[in-house]
Order: structure tokens, then C-alpha cells, then sequence
């Protein structure tokens, strides 16, 4: 079964995306109120979220998460309107927080198709009913019960005389009341003939509701008024039935002025135009269709506002529906205007209307009416109806210069633009080229200018997918917060180098992870405050997240500055769980520490709501290791954990050095070559064990040695030397050849091999070259390091 | 017989019906055959350093870097040389592609839950033997012999 609406399905990407970007948001902006004073623009600005999720959950079918979110609009709609009144905040907070859990969790629920049922808000609804109750107070109930409904809109202000109008009330355990109704109106059918009812559509789910609410109203002509009420009376549950007549009030105003006050103020200016849009009665948010109108007049017209002034509120799509909406604009061309509005989605009419002459707008019924209401009334619309609205068509060209694409056809993209990059170098170095002797000047000049642009190419489509890291962090201060909030820690979370622009695909990946190693990091990583005071720690528990480059890489880092790790507790615990694989003595620091992301490896004693079951770090290793990534973990007891992520730029395009190694086809990353050189015998110091370059003195390694490949001992000066330098440390590396200088597109080995840890051996990954060989890429860095690591232990030095 | 055939039912519950029996060093052993991609002769092998010698190193599969692991070396046998009938059969599971270089590929046979013979030591890389018209087959345990763990 569908959990949406069918045919919204196409809508399902959309309505998924923009949610969740509200709901982030939402998170964002309580984050930052929680502690600090809620500003009318905050309120604002979750009113104005919750209202757009309940529109487009109700668009989507999602009755669920649509009520779920009326009912959080609801309670912001009484602080907007009353911003004295008193709450209690960390218990609105909490609630607030829970239903933007509930959402979001919705969210996967309606993705997930092996889910079929909605989730039930039901519960987390009556809580967030029940607050707002109590805000509201005691005058709140009486509200409740009838004040929110008004007779007046039974009435239509044109009912003919003749029509009579009978309420009938059901009891309150009456079932479906809509069907109820429904045979009501049939069985009048021979005696009375009914014009309508009011709620006007009775197949409608709400309207069972307001049904029993306020009662259903069946319009009719007939003869015999007492017999219908007595057929009504008859009907199933049926506990009153009676006859209603228009109130006098608020409808005789209408009446007597068909145009609302308020839409024409006293100082407007001559050359300003008024249309009326009238809406189909089935019109849907009909505000929405208004802003939408409004908007797309902007080429013809310049719109100066609306009555109803604010289309946001939530009162404004009645009033529409009612009156009609008004446009108030400035044109050369009133009948494109109008053309233009006629065309709108489910507009019923569209005309000019003309300010009516004074004396006869203070018709003789308002006088009698409200006679105090009437000079008071325009003064509200004035502002709006003067303020010239340059912002609104501002704020429409700003949403309209930014599209949302699908990450796949991104991808895509960037695939496309990797085999272009590729193809084009296996062109334009093309064996068959070595054997034309004709003059290949302009080939060759045009495969330069074809390089330029294809790097230029490669450059637009890798920004288009960089987004800041901020995305990935932020998520994190909603999660030390939940902690703070169970642990009682209190710790701070800071960010370094959140704009940080990385890989869109990056930033997903880094998601999970994330969350992972910064819950660990509070939960084991940060003391309890006594334990902290006992240890004569002052500062504030923080965790840092920070964000940097760093050769090619993107380097993420969570800090804290808790408890640290002991080695020695790591070791007995690895030797305890039989996971230790070489004598204790011989591990390092940074492989001690990595113990805890073996599987299965937890210290922590006791199991909390968060960490400890020791599931976590293994797993977090594996996703980041999958993407080409590596994490180190360094720590110092009683000073605190760092946990490194490493995971290169892009995962796509990279410019290397194809060199053999005894027949071994590498490829070194050219931003950590510095030089290629030939060696001659007087640069050698110690029996080649050293070579004197750029008046440094660097150590040389042969690369045969370094992967243990067999081959022939070539001299060193029959070879090519590779000055290599990453992350300031720098080595003069041996090799037989060099094959080639091309691009590759790096793809990590099969996760087959991932238990041979080639990746900390200095293999990156590898890349099918354009005449379908393959080549191993090295990284570097790796390499130096783990080579100085071993010069430290005095090994396999050349 | 009725209470060890209950048995194999759950214990081969995964097997497709059908398994594809090839030989190497004149023993037959066989794939689980939804398990298979593509059957092709041996191609150029890019040795990859610091793996262990079973595991000869990379192809280019349509442009996907595929391991290649050879059988003999893989069950401890010695190494063969590669012939005509020499040839790699490339498995997946999981997403996961790996080549696997066989002395020669036989028939495609059927066979049920009830035909096999589980085998007693577990870690193994053969997870029952099917005895049949007086030939012995090995059925693999796909997992084991790429040595990871199973995913469920």
C-alpha cells in the first residue's frame, strides 16, 4: 500500500528534500534559541517552516506528519500573537526537538519501502495540544469549543431568501459523521430539494471533524420546513436538529460592500491599478496560489501589495477564498495583467476593479454596523498597500538563480567529464601519432587548446559539487546537545574551518562517521564534571570538530579534551579478546590506539543509551576506508583524544606520473613529486645510502624495495629519481622508467583485498588506463611516513 | 536420512538449484551458479605487490578493477600452467567481484538441498560434497575462500 498520495510519487524527491532542509533549519534555529531569547523573527521563522511542512505533507497525502506540524504551528501561532505570553521553554524545547525527531524520522519511514504503515504522532500531538492548552490559558477552551468558528461563513452574503438552513449536531461518539450527513442529504430528497451543505464537501476527511465540531448545515427549499426537521431528527445519531438563520453582523457589512474594507486606502496614488482574483471554492492553499500570482506578474507589472496584505499568514487563505484577492500594481498594459492572472492555476476570474466612491463604501449598513470600526479599519492596510514591494520580486529572482539537481546526474557528469579527461589524453598522446611525418604543429596546438578547456571543464563540475563541511557539522550540535542533556557533561562543541569545501559525496560519507566518533568523544572521551574536578581539570569540556586540506586531502578532526586512552588498558584488553596479532612490546602508539576499532573492541564497562557496545568504531572505520579514507586515532592519557579522518579531495580525477618499477606499472600523484632527475655517482653519499640535491642531503630508496618486487639490482644512475615531498617530509625515491604523465581517475581496490591493508602500505588505489592496462597509485605520504618509522627502528634502510 | 536432509534444507537454504562444477588438479569443485558474472579465458594479470601469492592481482573487467585469485594456489595445490582450457571464472557477491583462474570449467549440473553432504570442519573454504555416478564435488563456500566475513 502506498503511504502517499499516488501520483505524488514524482513529487516524493522534492517534497523529501525541501523538508528536510526545513527541518534542519528548524534544528538550526532552536540550537541557537535554546539558550538564548526566542526573537519574534525566530518565531517567525519556525511558524513559517511548520506552516510550509504541513502544506506540502497535506500536498504529499502524509495526513500524519501534516497534523503534526499544524499542531507545532498552532502553538507558535499563539506566541507570535501574544508574544507576553508565559511558557515554560525547556519543556516546549523538548517537545519541539521531538517532533522535529518525528519528522525526520518520517521522512525515512516514507522512503523506506519495506515500511508500509505511517507512524502514529498521535501521542506526541495531545502532548503538544495539551502545552498549548495550557498557554492559552482558561479563555482558551471557550475558543476551543465554538469561539474559532464562525456562523457568518454559512452564510454566503448572495443566499437567495427562500433558502431555509437547518444545523443538525451529532452525537459526539457518532462514526464517520461525513456518511452520516451524506444520508441525511439523501433522504431529504423528496421533500426538500437541498442546495448545499456547509462544510461544503462532505467526502472530505476534515470535514467529519468540523462536523462535530460545530455541526452540520444543510441548506434547502421546501414547503414544509417542520417535516425535514423531523426527517433530520430521525437520522442516526442525530441529537438536535433546527432551523439557523444568518446572524446579523458581520455579514450585512459584507454584504452591503462587496469589496472588503481596507483594500482601498485614501492616499493611493492615481496611476495604481486594483485586480480582483477570484479562487475556485476547491482551491488549495489558496494563499499559496496568490504569492504565486503575484510573483509571476513581475515582468509585467510592478505589484505595490495585496489585500490581504500578509498572504503568509494563516487567516489570509480564508479571505481569499471569500473576497477574492486583491492585486494592487502598476502596469502599462492592465489587460495583460489580467490575461495573465485569468491564466493562473484554479483562478475562477479575474477583473479590474475601481475604488468605490467614498460616500457609497461607508455604506449605510457598515454605519449602522460597527460604526467605530470604520474609520479604524484602512489604517492597518495602509502600509501595506503603500509600501512599494520591491523586496518580494527581490527575494523570487534570488530562489529563481538556484536550482536543486540530483546528485546522480552529477555524478554522472563528473563520471563523463573523467572519460573525456582520459579519452582526450589517450588521444592526443596516441601511439600511432609517433608514426606521421607530416608536421604536427597544428594538432599539436589544438590538443593544448582542447586540454585547457577540458581542465577548465573538470574544474567547473568538481565546484559544482563542493559544498562546505559546515553541512555535516552542524547535524553534530543537535547530538551534543541530546548528550548534554542525558550525560550531563555540559560539553562545549567548536568548530575550526567549518567552510571547509569538500566533495558533496564527502560530506554524506562523513555524516555517520561523524556522529559516531563525536558521540564517543562525549560519552568516553569527556569525564564526568566531578571525575574532571578530581583530576584538576579547569577548562570547559569541548569538543573540537576542524576541517582543513591538506595534500589532496581533506582532513577532518574530532579533539576532546577528556580522559584519553591508556595504552596499557588497550593492550590487556586487545590480549583479553584475542585480537592482538604480534608481540605487545611491538606496537606502536597510533596502533595501540587503532585497537579500538577492531571489531568487537570496547572498554567501556557499562552500556550506554549511546556507546559502548563497541559496534561503532569498526564499522565507522570500514565506511570511511570504503571511500578511500583512513582514520587514525592519537591520544594522551588524561589530555584527550584526536580521531583523524583523512579521505582524498575528490574521488575522481588526479594528474600522475606513470613510472615501472621491474615491470610493476605505479603511478606517483604529482603533487607530491618536487623533481625527476638521473643521478650521476658523484651525488651519492654512504655508498648510495644518501644523495646530495638542492643542497639537501636525502635518503634513497629504491621502489622494488619498497614493495618487495623482485628484479634486477639496476645501478642507481641507470634509473630515474623521484624527489618526492608530502606532508614536510621528503625522500629521493628509485624507479626504472618512466612510462607516462597522464590523468587517471582513481578507483579504491576491491574491498576484497581491504584485509591486506594496501592502503597503509602506500597504495591509494589503482586506474584503468586508456589502453586498458592497469595502473597501482602510490600515495606518498603514506609511504614517507611509514619509511621514517621504519628508519626510527633502524630497518630495511637501503 | 529424512532428519539430515531437515537439516541441509537450512543449512543450504541460499543455493540456487543449480551449481557450475569445474576442475584443478583433477579434483571437481563447484560454484553456487547465481554466484557467477562471466566466464572468460585468462587475461593480462597487473601483479599487485604485497599480497599474498594465491591472489595474483588485478584485471580490467569493462572497466572495473577486478582481483585475481588463483585456485590451485588458493587450496595450497601447486601451480599449473595455464592452457587452452585454462580459464577465469568471475564471481560476486555482495557487489564484490573476484576472478577465479580453474584448470577448466566442466558442466552445469543440478542439484538440491538433500544432495549434499555438509561438511564437518567449519571455516572451511568447502561447505559440502556432493557424491554422485561415482564423482566427488566440492561445493565452495564462496565467503571463505575470499576470506570475509558473511555479511548476515
Amino acid at each position: 500500500m502506498a503511504k502517499f498520495d499516488a501520483g505524488m510519487e514524482s513529487m516524493l524527491d522534492t517534497f523529501v528534500f525541501e523538508t528536510s532542509s526545513l527541518l534542519e533549519e528548524l534544528d538550526d534555529i532552536l540550537m541557537r534559541t535554546e539558550n538564548d531569547e526566542l526573537l519574534p523573527d525566530d518565531i517567525a521563522e519556525i511558524f513559517r517552516v511548520m506552516h510550509t511542512i504541513k502544506g506540502s505533507a497535506a500536498m504529499m497525502g502524509l495526513q500524519n506528519m501534516s497534523k503534526l506540524a499544524h499542531s507545532v504551528e498552532d502553538l507558535f501561532y499563539i506566541i507570535r500573537e501574544d508574544n507576553s505570553v508565559a511558557y515554560d521553554k525547556p519543556a516546549m524545547y523538548e517537545l519541539l526537538f521531538a517532533a522535529s525527531d518525528d519528522l525526520k524520522n518520517e521522512i525515512d519511514v516514507i522512503q523506506d519501502d519495506s515500511i508500509e504503515e505511517l507512524t502514529d504522532f498521535t501521542e506526541l500531538m495531545e502532548k503538544i495540544h495539551a502545552f498549548a492548552a495550557v498557554m492559552k490559558g482558561e479563555d482558551a477552551k471557550a475558543e476551543d469549543s465554538s469561539g474559532g468558528f464562525d456562523l457568518a461563513a454559512v452564510f454566503p452574503d448572495d443566499e437567495p431568501e427562500e433558502v431555509v438552513t437547518a444545523k443538525v449536531t451529532f452525537d459526539a461518539e457518532c462514526m464517520m459523521p461525513c456518511i452520516r450527513g451524506l444520508i441525511l442529504v439523501k433522504g431529504l430528497g423528496d421533500i426538500a430539494e437541498v442546495c448545499g451543505t456547509f462544510p461544503p464537501d462532505l467526502n472530505d476527511d476534515s470535514s467529519g471533524d468540523l462536523i462535530l465540531k460545530n455541526g452540520l448545515f444543510i441548506k434547502f427549499v421546501t414547503d414544509d420546513n417542520n417535516a425535514v426537521i423531523e426527517n433530520l431528527k430521525n437520522g442516526l445519531n442525530v441529537q438536535n436538529a433546527e432551523i439557523v438563520t444568518k446572524p446579523s453582523g458581520g455579514g450585512a457589512a459584507a454584504a452591503a460592500s462587496d469589496i472588503p474594507d481596507g483594500v482601498f486606502s485614501d492616499d493611493e496614488p492615481e496611476e495604481m491599478s486594483t485586480a480582483r482574483v477570484r479562487f475556485d471554492e476547491e482551491c488549495m492553499m489558496p494563499s499559496i496560489r496568490a504569492m504565486i500570482l503575484t510573483r509571476g506578474l513581475g515582468d509585467i507589472a510592478e505589484v505595490c501589495g495585496t489585500f490581504p496584505p500578509d498572504l503568509d499568514a494563516d487567516d489570509s487563505g480564508d479571505k481569499i477564498l471569500k473576497d477574492g484577492l486583491f492585486i494592487k500594481f502598476v502596469t502599462d498594459d492592465s489587460n495583460a495583467v489580467i490575461e495573465s492572472l485569468k491564466n493562473g492555476l484554479n483562478v475562477m476570474s479575474a477583473e479590474l476593479v475601481t475604488k468605490p466612491d467614498k460616500s457609497a463604501a461607508a455604506a449605510p449598513a457598515k454605519t449602522e454596523q460597527k460604526p467605530a470600526s470604520a474609520p479604524a479599519k484602512p489604517a492597518p492596510a495602509k502600509p501595506a498597500a503603500s509600501k512599494p514591494a520591491p523586496k518580494k520580486p527581490a527575494g523570487g529572482d534570488k530562489t529563481s538563480s538556484i536550482i536543486s539537481v540530483k546528485l546522480e546526474k552529477l555524478d554522472k557528469l563528473l563520471d563523463l567529464v573523467a572519460e573525456i579527461v582520459i579519452t582526450e589524453s589517450t588521444v592526443i598522446s596516441n601511439p600511432d601519432l609517433k608514426n606521421v611525418t607530416t608536421n604536427l604543429d597544428r594538432f599539436q596546438k589544438s590538443s593544448r587548446e582542447l586540454k585547457k578547456l577540458t581542465d577548465e571543464l573538470q574544474d567547473v563540475v568538481m565546484s559544482i559539487r563542493m559544498v562546505p563541511v559546515s553541512t555535516a557539522f552542524s547535524k553534530m550540535t543537535r547530538v551534543v546537545r541530546d548528550m548534554n542533556k542525558t550525560l550531563g557533561k555540559g560539553v562545549s562543541l567548536v568548530f575550526e574551518g567549518e567552510e571547509t569545501e569538500v566533495d558533496k559525496s564527502i560530506v554524506d560519507i562523513l555524516n555517520d562517521p561523524l556522529m559516531h566518533i563525536v558521540r564517543n568523544a562525549v560519552d568516553h572521551g569527556i569525564e564526568l564534571p566531578d571525575e574532571r574536578a578530581k583530576a584538576g581539570k579547569t577548562e570547559t569540556p569541548t569538543v573540537t570538530l576542524s576541517a582543513g586540506y591538506d595534500s589532496g586531502e581533506v582532513v577532518i578532526a574530532c579533539r576532546d579534551n577528556g580522559a584519553g586512552m591508556d595504552r596499557e588498558k588497550l593492550l590487556a584488553k586487545g590480549r583479553k579478546n584475542g585480537i592482538l596479532t604480534k608481540p605487545e612490546s611491538e606496537y606502536t602508539d597510533r596502533e595501540a590506539f587503532g585497537l579500538i576499532m577492531a571489531a568487537g573492541f570496547s572498554t567501556n564497562e557499562t552500556v550506554t543509551e549511546y556507546s559502548g557496545r563497541g559496534v561503532g568504531m569498526d564499522v565507522v572505520r570500514k565506511n570511511i576506508e570504503s571511500v578511500g579514507g583512513k582514520l587514525y586515532v592519537d591520544s594522551k592519557l588524561g589530555e584527550g583524544s584526536t580521531f583523524t579522518i583523512k579521505i582524498p579531495l575528490s574521488l575522481s580525477i588526479i594528474d600522475v606520473m606513470g613510472i615501472d618499477v621491474a615491470g610493476y606499472n605505479f603511478s606517483v600523484p604529482k603533487n607530491s613529486i618536487v623533481e625527476l632527475f638521473r643521478a650521476t655517482d658523484d651525488m651519492f653519499v654512504e655508498d648510495g645510502r644518501l644523495i646530495m640535491r638542492r643542497g639537501m642531503c636525502l635518503p634513497v630508496y629504491r621502489m622494488s624495495k619498497i614493495f618487495e618486487v623482485k628484479g634486477e639490482n639496476k645501478p642507481l644512475t641507470d634509473g630515474v629519481m623521484l624527489l618526492c615531498d608530502d606532508g614536510g617530509k621528503k625522500a629521493v625515491f628509485f624507479a626504472d622508467r618512466l612510462i607516462a604523465d597522464q590523468q587517471v581517475v582513481v578507483k579504491p581496490f576491491s574491498t576484497l583485498l581491504s584485509r591486506y591493508k594496501l592502503k597503509e602500505q602506500g597504495l591509494s588505489g589503482c586506474s584503468v588506463l586508456g589502453d586498458g592496462s592497469i595502473t597501482m597509485i602510490l600515495d606518498m605520504k603514506e609511504i614517507l611516513e611509514s619509511l621514517e618509522e621504519a628508519d626510527n627502528n633502524e630497518r630495511t634502510r637501503l | 536420512m529424512s532428519e539430515q536432509g531437515f537439516e541441509n534444507k537450512e543449512q543450504f537454504a541460499d543455493l540456487s538449484g543449480q551449481i557450475m562444477t569445474f576442475s584443478c588438479n583433477d579434483e571437481v569443485y563447484a560454484f553456487d551458479i547465481k554466484d557467477i558474472t562471466d566466464i572468460m579465458e585468462v587475461p593480462e594479470i597487473t601483479p599487485v605487490p604485497k599480497l599474498p601469492e594465491f591472489l595474483l592481482g588485478v584485471m580490467n573487467l569493462r572497466g572495473q578493477v577486478v582481483p585475481v585469485m588463483d585456485f590451485n594456489l588458493r587450496m595450497g595445490k601447486p601451480r599449473q600452467e595455464y592452457d587452452m582450457k585454462t580459464c577465469v571464472i568471475v564471481t560476486e557477491r555482495d557487489k564484490a567481484n573476484i576472478g577465479i583462474i580453474v584448470n577448466r570449467v566442466i558442466d552445469v549440473e543440478l542439484v538440491t538441498a538433500k544432495d549434499i553432504i555438509p561438511y564437518p570442519q567449519k571455516n572451511s573454504v568447502i561447505r559440502g560434497i556432493i557424491e554422485r555416478n561415482g564423482v566427488r564435488e566440492s561445493l565452495i563456500d564462496w565467503y571463505a575462500l575470499v576470506e570475509i566475513e558473511r555479511n548476515n
